[in-house]
């Protein structure tokens, strides 16, 4: 019984940790939005259940994005950077002394420039959740955000896919073996 | 311990590790650190639990 009790507390702290993912807030006083494949996106789009959606098995797709900020712009640098795991990929930078002290800016960005920066190529992007934390500094103050980016796609439809399908089902398999007493 | 522990742990940390993916990829959570480690330390600690519990194969 208490090994039973034991099992079903870790399940609970499993699935606790799952949703306290999705807790993103913007620091600092910024502002934007980027409009990607006709819907605009924004600081609110920072759950796991209202994600940015990125087509990207569409090519030539660019979302035009707009931001400012609410202190002192010059000398500004910025970057934004998708999470995985420990790690993160820098996909955008921007930035530079900024003597004019323009607090707001506005731009495209190709979503070929995205796939570009990844690690892999653009065939073997799983589709999934991702969180992209996005940083600006600049002399009078700093900001820090995080969004929830969707990428769209099947999930047999990439290699990552059907391969973390089959180890799932391989090893959760092997985990119930364990769970067989030996003979004594 | 009346199960095999080795296998339940080494079994369920890529378990864990797998469904860590599994959840991004279908949109439930994204790769977070603590997602794609806890996930399989989880997994590795209830592979132990149920490799000493065995609850399957006993003889009565």
């Amino acid at each position: 019984m208490r090994r039973k009790v034991l099992l079903v507390t870790f399940v609970l702290l499993a699935l606790v940790g799952i949703a306290a993912v999705a807790n993103a807030s913007v620091t600092g006083g910024c502002t934007g939005s980027a409009v990607v494949d006709g819907i605009t996106y924004g600081p609110n789009n920072d759950t796991a259940a209202n994600p940015i959606v990125i087509p990207l098995d569409k090519s030539g797709v660019t979302a035009a994005w707009e931001g400012s900020v609410p202190f002192q712009n010059t000398n500004d640098h910025g970057t934004a950077s998708m999470v995985f795991g420990p790690w993160t990929v820098q996909i955008a930078e921007w930035g530079g002394a900024n003597s004019e002290d323009k607090r707001s800016a506005s731009g495209t960005y190709s979503l070929d420039d995205l796939t570009a920066k990844l690690p892999v190529s653009k065939s073997l992007v799983p589709a999934g959740l991702y969180e992209v934390t996005i940083t600006h500094a600049a002399d009078g103050g700093q900001c820090k955000g995080t969004v929830m980016v969707q990428i769209k796609g099947d999930l047999l439809s990439s290699p990552v896919g059907i391969g973390t399908v089959a180890g799932t089902v391989v090893t959760g398999l092997m985990l119930i073996g364990s769970a067989f007493a030996r003979r004594p | 311990m009346r199960g095999r522990p080795i296998l339940g742990f080494i079994s369920g940390l890529l378990f864990g590790f797998f469904v860590a993916l599994l959840l991004a990829q279908l949109g439930v959570t994204s790769l977070t650190t603590s997602v794609l480690i806890g996930l399989p330390i989880v997994g590795a600690l209830v592979g132990l639990l149920l490799a000493s519990w065995a609850p399957f194969g006993r003889r009565r």
